[in-house]
This record gives C-alpha cells, sequence and structure tokens, in this order.
C-alpha cells in the first residue's frame, strides 16, 4: 500500500518563492522602495500647522510608501497567481503532471511559495519605511465608531446631543472622541463647532473643545473620567450650519502606544489580503484567461473590502481606512481574528476552483 | 489443431488501451478537434514498443495520456495495470516530455531533488542516484549550472538522465534523440539496456524510424490519430526481399561480389564507402584522451 500522499512539497514551494521573486522582479521591487522612500510625502510646512505636525508628516510618510509599494506589489503578485495553471498546461505540467504527487499539494506548495515571496517584499516594505520615518513616539489607535444612518444638520446658534455606549474598559484615561462635521451648502462658508463630552452616569465633569470649520474636518475632545454612556453635545456657534457626517459620525481614540506598530498592522492586513487574493486568482485562473483572472481577483478587493461596512472578517477589509487612519500618525485598530478565518474560507475557495479546473494537467496539444 | 492461447486476464500487460480517444475544443469551444480515434493497444510487461507516424498523428498525445499527465476523452487506458491518474500507477513509471521543461533556473542536482521529493524519495537515495545519472550522461561536471544554460543536447540528455531517477517499471519517452548528438545515442542505448535488464517495459515516440526501429522489439503506427498497424519491426515494415551489409576490411573491386549476387538472383541496389559513425570517432578520441600519457 502506498502512503499517502504529503499535502505540501517544500521543493515545490521552494521553486515557486523563488521564481516569484526571480526575473528582476525582487530587484525591480526594491529599487522601486527606493525612489518611494526618497520621495516626499508631506511638504516642510506642515510642521508649521498645527502641535502633531511631525507626527502627521511621519504618518505621510508611511501611507504614502505603503500605498504606492502595494499598489505596485499586489497586482503584478495576485497577476503571478492568476497565470500559474496556464504556466503549469503551457510546460511544467509535462514534469509535474506524472509525478505522484498530488494535485492540492502542488497547488498548496505554490500558492504557499507565491505568498511568501509576497510577504517577504512586504516584510522589506516595512523595514524601510521604520528605517527611513524612524519615529517611535507614542499615539492613538483606533477603537471603534458610532455612527448615524444620516447626515445631521445643525443649524447657526443651535446645538444637537448624540449618545455613545460606554465604551467601558476599552477606553483607558486619556481617550479621545472625535466627530466629523462640515459645512453645509447655503449656510454660510465657516462656521464654529463646539463639542462637549460628558458621561451619563456619576459626575465625571464635561470636556469641551471649539474649533472653527470650513470644510470636512474632524474635532477631538478627551473624553471625561468615570463610567457610563458618553453624551455628545455639538453645537454651531458660528454664522454658518454645521453638518455631522455618516456614517462613521463619532469615532473612539485610545492612547496606542509606539507609532512604529503602524507598519506592522498594515503589514499583517496586508499579506493576509494578498494570501487571500493570491489564492482566489488562482482559483480564477483555472476557469478564464490570466489576465480576466488577476483583475477580477483584484476588482473583488475594492468591491468587498473597502466600504466601511465591510466585514471584518474578510482579509484585509478596512486596508484604505486603516492607511488613511496611518497617514494622520495614528493607529489602526487591531486585526479582528474572526480575518483568520475569513483568510482560510478565501484559500478553501480558491483551491476548490482550482482543483477541478486541474481535471487534465494539459488542456491543449 | 488447438492452440493454446494466453489471455490478457492471465498476461501481466503494461499497457491496455481500449477506443482511446482525445480530443480538444476549438473554436471558441463550439467544436472539437479529435486527436486520438479510438486506439486499442496491449502491450506485455517488459517489452518495448516505438511509436512511430509523422508530426501531428498523435504521439504525443498518447504519450500524455499514458504519463497521467492528460486526460483521454472517450475510452479507457490501464496502465501497469492500473488508472494512469492514480498516483499509486504514477509512481512507477516515468516521462520523457518531447520539449524538456524542466524548471531552467534550477541546476541538474536541484532538479533532481525536487522530483525525487515528488516521488517521495529519500534526499540521500535522490543524491546518489542523481550522481550516478548525471555522470553517465555525461553532466557530472555541468550538475551545479542552472537548466537554462544548457544546450538543447545537453537538456535532452539531463530529460533522458531525470526518467530513470526513480528506476521506473515503464519509461515513456518522447522523441528521445531530437537534439541528440551522436555520443548522446550512445547514452540512450546504454540507458536503455540497464532498464531492459530490470524488466521495464520501454514505450519511445519518434518519427524517425531509426529510432524505434534499434530500440523496440514492436512497432506502432500512428496516423492521424489512429493506429494504422502494430506488429513486430519485421512485421510492420516487411523486409521486401532486402538485406543490408555492413562490411569492413574490403578495400578491392566490388565486381566479384556484384556477380555472386546476381548469380544467386539478386540485384546490388548500391553501395558506398563509409567511415566511421560519428559515435565511433567520438569513442576513439575518449579512448585515446584516456590512455595515460
Amino acid at each position: 500500500m502506498t502512503a499517502r500522499a504529503p499535502l505540501f512539497q517544500p521543493l515545490l514551494f521552494r521553486l515557486e518563492l523563488r521564481r516569484a521573486l526571480g526575473g528582476g522582479f525582487a530587484p525591480f521591487a526594491l529599487a522601486l522602495l527606493v525612489v518611494l522612500v526618497l520621495a516626499p510625502w508631506s511638504t516642510p510646512d506642515i510642521v508649521t500647522i498645527e502641535p502633531r505636525a511631525a507626527a502627521v508628516a511621519r504618518g505621510l510618510q508611511r501611507q504614502g510608501i505603503w500605498t504606492g509599494a502595494l499598489l505596485f506589489l499586489v497586482p503584478a503578485l495576485v497577476w503571478r497567481a492568476a497565470g500559474t495553471l496556464a504556466r503549469w498546461r503551457q510546460g511544467d505540467a509535462d514534469w509535474l503532471g506524472s509525478r505522484p504527487t498530488g494535485k492540492l499539494a502542488a497547488l498548496v506548495s505554490t500558492w504557499a511559495g507565491t505568498v511568501t515571496a509576497g510577504a517577504l517584499l512586504l516584510a522589506a516594505v516595512a523595514l524601510f519605511i521604520e528605517l527611513d520615518v524612524d519615529g517611535d513616539a507614542a499615539t492613538f489607535a483606533y477603537a471603534g465608531t458610532s455612527g448615524l444612518a444620516d447626515v445631521r444638520r445643525i443649524e447657526p446658534g443651535t446645538a444637537r446631543t448624540f449618545r455613545m455606549p460606554d465604551p467601558g474598559a476599552r477606553a483607558p484615561a486619556g481617550s479621545r472622541v472625535r466627530a466629523r462635521v462640515t459645512v453645509t451648502v447655503g449656510a454660510g462658508p465657516t462656521t464654529v463647532a463646539r463639542l462637549t463630552v460628558r458621561r451619563t452616569a456619576g459626575d465625571g465633569g464635561e470636556q469641551t473643545t471649539t474649533a472653527r470649520v470650513v470644510a470636512r474636518t474632524w474635532i477631538e475632545v478627551e473624553l471625561p473620567p468615570g463610567p457610563g454612556a458618553l453624551e455628545l453635545e455639538l453645537a454651531s456657534e458660528g454664522a454658518g450650519a454645521l453638518a455631522v457626517l455618516a456614517p462613521d459620525s463619532f469615532q473612539l481614540w485610545i492612547p496606542g502606544g509606539d507609532e512604529r506598530r503602524a507598519s506592522l498592522t498594515i503589514f499583517i492586513r496586508s499579506a493576509l489580503g494578498l494570501a487571500a487574493g493570491l489564492a482566489l486568482a488562482m482559483g480564477f485562473g483555472a476557469w478564464v484567461s490570466p489576465v480576466t483572472a488577476g483583475l477580477g481577483a483584484l476588482l473583488l478587493w475594492p468591491a468587498l473590502a473597502i466600504p466601511l461596512g465591510a466585514p471584518g472578517w474578510l482579509p484585509a477589509a478596512r486596508l484604505a481606512r486603516a492607511l488613511a487612519f496611518v497617514g494622520e500618525g495614528r493607529l489602526p485598530e487591531a486585526l479582528d481574528p474572526r480575518a483568520l478565518l475569513g483568510l482560510l474560507a478565501c484559500v478553501g475557495t480558491g483551491l476548490a476552483l482550482a482543483l477541478p479546473g486541474l481535471r487534465s494537467w494539459r488542456h491543449g496539444r | 489443431m488447438e492452440t493454446a492461447v494466453e489471455t490478457a486476464a492471465s498476461r501481466p500487460l503494461a499497457l491496455k488501451l481500449e477506443r482511446l480517444q482525445r480530443s480538444f475544443p476549438v473554436a471558441l469551444g463550439f467544436r472539437r478537434k479529435p486527436v486520438l480515434l479510438g486506439i486499442d493497444l496491449e502491450l506485455d510487461r517488459g517489452a518495448s514498443l516505438g511509436l512511430v507516424g509523422p508530426n501531428g498523428s498523435g504521439k504525443s498525445t498518447l504519450l500524455r495520456i499514458l504519463a497521467g499527465v492528460d486526460r483521454a476523452t472517450d475510452g479507457r487506458a490501464l496502465v501497469l495495470g492500473g488508472s494512469p491518474l492514480a498516483r499509486e500507477v504514477r509512481a512507477r513509471l516515468a516521462y520523457l516530455p518531447e520539449d524538456s521543461p524542466f524548471p531552467g533556473e534550477l541546476s541538474a542536482v536541484a532538479v533532481m531533488d525536487l522530483l525525487g521529493a515528488l516521488h517521495g524519495l529519500p534526499r540521500k537515495v535522490v543524491r546518489e542516484r542523481a550522481r550516478d545519472l548525471l555522470g553517465r550522461v555525461g553532466l557530472a561536471a555541468q550538475e551545479r549550472i542552472p537548466l537554462r544554460k544548457y544546450s538543447r543536447g545537453m537538456l535532452r540528455r539531463f530529460g533522458l538522465a531525470q526518467v530513470f531517477l526513480t528506476e521506473p517499471e515503464l519509461v515513456l519517452l518522447d522523441e528521445p534523440t531530437a537534439g541528440l548528438d551522436a555520443a548522446g545515442f550512445g547514452v540512450l542505448e546504454d540507458l536503455l539496456a540497464g532498464a531492459r535488464a530490470r524488466g521495464a517495459t520501454i514505450v519511445l515516440a519518434s518519427h524517425l524510424l531509426s529510432d524505434v526501429h534499434e530500440h523496440c522489439d514492436r512497432l506502432a503506427l500512428l496516423l492521424d490519430g489512429r493506429l494504422a498497424g502494430v506488429g513486430t519491426p519485421d512485421e510492420l515494415l516487411g523486409t521486401d526481399g532486402r538485406t543490408v551489409f555492413e562490411v569492413e576490411g574490403l578495400d578491392g573491386d566490388l565486381a566479384p561480389l556484384e556477380r555472386w549476387i546476381a548469380d544467386h538472383g539478386g540485384k546490388l541496389l548500391g553501395s558506398h564507402r563509409a567511415g566511421r559513425t560519428l559515435l565511433e570517432l567520438y569513442r576513439a578520441h575518449a579512448a585515446e584522451q584516456e590512455r595515460p600519457g
């Protein structure tokens, strides 16, 4: 009786890792990274605009390099994965398909090789960024949103009150809340917004801040101490009317530690998203041309994972928002552990699509 | 008189093909182009079969089906008693594809390691066999060079070496002499002799009759996807009353020989002076190089 075929072939994995980084791709990616690192992602005068400007400048540098690197690396690797089965059918099948190794093992090992190549390049991006930015100040981390269904208008001289549930232990001392506001059309070009936050239970006092609003902006204040739900009063004190935007109207921010964690969280999200995308691209590539499969896998991401309401279990869900937070010099929320299950689901779907497509290693003469 | 007939059930068969068909989709899948049109064939274990036929006759497609790389559209292929798609069967066969599409970025030793690992062979065994085989095919000095730097002939030699890495029971060779130099022909002969001595079955596809005539005890002629004939080389090709002599040591007038042939009812169709074959020349050169002093 023959022993059960292994599900993973280390040498096949190494071959794909080598191929994914070969052909000049890795040196080209690193050269591009150097260009991205040298590019100015914020103007020098930003430092004079606000007290946190240095942290924001570092955040913009991180955001710019990450965005550029992801825009290059992800499509290139997804395209490569989408062409895996086509490459096998055109040649590799002749030496691979006649071996007693299983098709699933070949797929898993090849997928893992491409994912590892991508993860190595993403790790290089994170390393380059942190060496370049060289900032380790403490910053805030995103801790949740309390959203309104619709935009709420606040007329000049009036105020509206909103409630956020008690954040409890999620929000230690020093946590902050911010509201997303803008001026409204036809009600004056500017206004002054006043945000007051108080606790509904206990006597923790209240915290107030005011800001001049000329466009979409955040108005932010520290939470008063003590337990209880939060009552947020927003007043329009200028000549113009104010609008509270939806759906991420109020955000909770907690002291989040070292700002270098920003690159770590983007790395983890991107790597998970890449791993899922590569599996789906391989699966699609079993049925349609590599170009169509690659485009399909790439377009799924903005469709499924970018919207604010995207389920957290989707790998790389809300990556765009995470990059926006990084650009503010802040930290995105920690990864939803369910994203690992989402990754498994995507990989399973990709492999399930690829396997029947490999019913025959060759499709033509 | 009754003749004892050995049935297929009792005879150990390496191949049993029944109405094997293969067609490929064309015109965006609306039509199918037939490539194999119902092949029936049986081959005993330990036999050597030469698949001959012009380009496009279906030889490579048939070999791919036998190797488990491709799948028949209809009919049945039993290879070593089982489906060629079964892992257990593929573990016992080896295949040399026509175009040597091995990973060019890896060295010969690394590809041998990879192929051995895909067969589940221990690394130590693979290394020992690889060293021996690469030496036999004359690639010992180039075993660490990436395959993309190999010439076509070197790739072909490597392809031959990898076939015998797993000591297969069934050897499938697609155009094994394509790109081989004269010395390479000798290597092929040696490897095939070794495989035959182990009792392996050999199926060799070529459009060159000389390839299969020398190495096979049975021939199958494929024409336009159909099996046009199967038999021993003599049965299939017929002797047509012709005899070929290769004579050495004669340097004089051949007229008496011609008269002798005519006296016995024959006719000399032609003769030409022949030098050593290229293989003989290489071997003589190699022997001179090895001679001490």
